[in-house]
């Protein structure tokens, strides 16, 4: 298998290496042998990369049984294409091409190339793969050629292609379309586009006497007769149909099952029945804060009727009723972390990042705390329900953080507590019995909400948690983890109940609905994805324009605000309220 | 940081975070210390977000973060020479491995695909015994004690393991056509 003659040896000097038990002289032998032998070190590489993969790898079976365990078997996660699979996928494309090379060959003999679609616009890389197999990158401007396969690579990429007939496709990050073929098969099969993965937004040029647009997915065939569209593939998750205006007729593939998705509704191609067709959240009001900030936080103020947004230099109320919205605050700016009371009484931010400004909304009266801790600086920091408390995690050059426990009314220093790893996410439980740190290189805790000493940790793995989240019936605590995923855990004790995950970018904000039945993920790739926790369900996905830095339900639970950064405007807070229709 | 940079930030992280496990592998085949490994993580992140001006997006992020890494690596092995602490490669060795690993880079990557497999089918007590030693990464010493055993014994065991899995992965890879 075309190994070196010293592979045994290799071997056994690697697993000394791998397990920390290599001496000086072993580690010598090793240096050697990989000196001299190319295929020494071909394999050497093969082994390191095993080793530092296994850690990925087996945290990811013990995830998946333990979901097995508690929950049964549930939703499969949505992940971007493994290597393995992007591989396979492209051997079976070579290999269906290099079958097709001598009927294209004669095709084209007969009916010279058609290029078809331009490429206008591009974010990231682009890459196509030809109809013989061949890959290249895309630039703007550049002509493309029937049947190509386009791919967006990362999670801010994106391309832009106007078709022949002013058709305008737009790839959301980590897509693959095939465009239409040839004309000559146009002609036998229509227009046909088919998406192989992730997200393609069509707005199809409204021509009565051209042919139908045929959008093809691994579930459905999407026949578009001249409107806006939108589809989402993913692995293992059924296909989306989205459209803002117009009428589509799908046919889901498996049984042929047909059904007609309108304006401003969506589907999902999937065994669910009846195949459902649901109205899309809407999107009822816009403003824009009036100040700039790298993060702000939404809460939904009861005695207000209204949204309140927070950012570094006040708060503006947005009352959803009439999308009215006024400055409710205006102060000297503040820095994340921010924390705002449960009851919308207090605010707390950070300045020059060791002290913490407590701001009481109502009176109006300001308390600054200074951090006692020498070369500590704030990471993250909570209200408890009241805002009768304000805890604050210090990060310190040590791997360990300090919480500090502070009286917002008085600004005594109630407490401190040491905990391992960086802290850099808190919730205290809407009941104050716990207070949830998320952690990183480290589990992380639930602590005593009183004390502050530890209950127990987080589950035995480093995930890296940079969101923590209670519901308002204390049952359920949500957190961030490996940056698509959204794990719950619920009970008493608190145990892992089930994990949900985005596709694209990562988990940037959660929130759940008031009844504690829905929750909500915001992620970099500009959405919010809402799951039902009793089934594990997808209810609703909102799409927005750039980063959600926080999301809110209103009281009733029919309304969530979200507040996005605008990276491509001047760089305001943009809040949006959108109208959760019934399902 | 204004608002241009924090975007710029961000965009930084989501490609740094997007390849930061493959550069984590490709330093660890640099550097035979773990501890090591984070600390020039930790340096090259900050040296590539100091550079990030100067990345062309057309270019592949994880070759342009690699040579970054691979300039950490000699930087780092030069002063733990100096001071001894750890075990080094040669710079000609870090310099050729650093040189073959992007030239295998798709093997490798193909490889990770394999072992998902391999892993499944070892069998079960031998998977356990991997999923003790890698879940927390906890030390041969600490798994000894947790499961009883002598050392040395666990040694072997990991040895022998390793070499059913590597077996395993290089079938799949040459009945791909990799190898």
């Amino acid at each position: 298998m075309n190994r070196p003659s010293t592979y045994d040896q290799l071997l056994q000097l690697f697993s000394a290496l791998a397990d920390g038990s290599i001496t000086p002289e072993q580690f010598q032998r090793l240096s050697d042998l990989l000196e001299n032998d190319p295929l020494a070190r071909r394999s050497y590489l093969q082994l390191t990369y095993m080793h530092g993969t296994l850690p990925e790898l087996v945290l990811r079976r013990g995830e998946e049984a333990a979901q097995q365990v508690v929950q049964g078997v549930e939703r499969p996660k949505e992940t971007p294409p493994s290597p393995r699979r992007r591989y396979r996928v492209s051997r079976i494309l070579v290999a269906a091409a290099a079958a097709c090379l001598l009927g294209v060959a004669c095709f084209l003999w007969l009916v010279p190339p058609v290029q078809e679609a331009r490429l206008v616009a591009a974010t990231g890389e682009v890459e196509l793969v030809s109809e013989a197999g061949t890959l290249t990158l895309a630039k703007i401007g550049q002509a493309l050629e029937a049947g190509v396969i386009l791919e967006t690579k990362g999670d801010d990429s994106s391309a832009t292609i106007e078709l022949a007939d002013a058709t305008r496709l737009t790839l959301g990050a980590n897509s693959r379309v095939r465009l239409p073929r040839s004309a000559a098969t146009q002609a036998r099969d229509g227009k046909r586009i088919t998406v192989l993965d992730g997200h393609l937004h069509a707005q199809v040029a409204l021509r009565p006497n051209s042919l139908p647009w045929l959008v093809e997915t691994p579930d459905a065939l999407i026949r578009v007769p001249g409107n806006s569209l939108k589809v989402f593939v993913a692995d293992a998750v059924p296909t989306r149909v989205e459209l803002d205006e117009g009428e589509a007729e799908v046919v889901r593939l498996a049984d042929q099952e047909t059904w007609t998705v309108g304006a401003g509704s969506y589907a999902w191609v999937d065994s669910r029945d009846p195949p459902g067709v649901h109205p899309l959240p809407l999107l009822i009001t816009e403003p824009v804060a009036g100040w700039k900030s790298a993060a702000s936080k939404v809460v939904f103020a009861p005695a207000a009727g209204a949204f309140l947004a927070v950012g570094q230099r006040g708060g503006m109320l947005v009352t959803p009723s009439n999308g009215a919205n006024k400055q409710a605050f205006r102060w000297e700016r503040t820095d994340p972390p921010f924390a705002i009371s449960r009851n919308v009484q207090v605010f707390a931010g950070t300045n020059d990042r060791i002290q913490q400004t407590i701001r009481h909304l109502s009176s109006g009266k300001t308390i600054v705390v200074k951090s006692p801790v020498e070369g500590g600086w704030v990471r993250a920091c909570a209200l408890s329900p009241t805002g009768a408390r304000l805890v604050t995690a210090l990060s310190q050059p040590r791997p360990e953080s300090v919480l500090l426990l502070w009286d917002t009314a008085t600004g005594e220093l109630l407490g401190r507590q040491s905990v391992s790893g960086e802290a850099v996410a808190l919730d205290w439980s809407p009941d104050e019995r716990y207070l949830a740190v998320g952690v990183l290189k480290n589990p992380s805790l639930l602590l005593d909400g009183q004390t502050l000493a530890t209950v127990m940790p987080l589950g035995p793995r480093v995930n890296d948690e940079r969101l923590v989240l209670f519901s308002p019936d204390s049952r359920r605590l949500a957190i961030q983890y490996q940056k698509q995923g959204i794990r719950v855990w619920q009970g008493e004790p608190l145990a892992m109940a089930r994990t949900f995950y985005v596709s694209s970018g990562e988990v940037t904000a959660l929130a759940f609905s008031p009844d504690g039945k829905l929750l909500a993920g915001g992620t970099s790739a500009a959405e919010v994805r809402i799951w039902d926790l009793e089934t594990g369900l997808e209810r609703h996905v909102i799409r927005g324009r750039s980063r959600v830095l926080d999301i809110s339900f209103s009281a009733d639970g029919q309304l969530l605000a979200t507040v996005e950064a605008q990276s491509s405007g001047p760089g305001e807070i943009l809040v949006k309220v959108w109208e959760l229709r019934p399902r | 940081m204004n608002q241009n940079q924090g975007d710029r930030y961000e965009q930084f992280l989501q490609r740094y975070s997007r390849h930061e496990q493959r550069l984590r592998l490709y330093v660890m085949a640099l550097v035979p210390h773990r501890e090591d490994v984070d600390d020039i993580l930790q340096e090259t992140s900050i040296a590539l977000w100091r550079k990030f001006d100067e990345y062309q997006p057309e270019h592949p992020f994880l070759n342009w973060a690699c040579r970054f890494a691979h300039f950490q690596v000699l930087s780092h092995q030069k002063k733990e020479r100096t001071l001894k602490k750890h075990l080094c490669f040669s710079q000609t060795l870090i310099d050729t491995l650093a040189r073959e690993q992007l030239e295998h880079q798709e093997m490798l990557v193909a490889q990770q695909g394999a072992l998902e497999n391999c892993l499944e089918a070892l069998p079960a007590p031998d998977r356990q015994l991997i999923e003790m030693r890698y879940a927390g990464d906890v030390t041969v010493t600490d798994l000894a004690q947790q499961t009883n055993s002598p050392v040395k014994h666990l040694y072997r065991a990991l040895e022998r393991i390793r070499r059913q899995l590597a077996d395993c992965v290089q079938f799949k890879l040459a009945a791909e056509g990799w190898l």
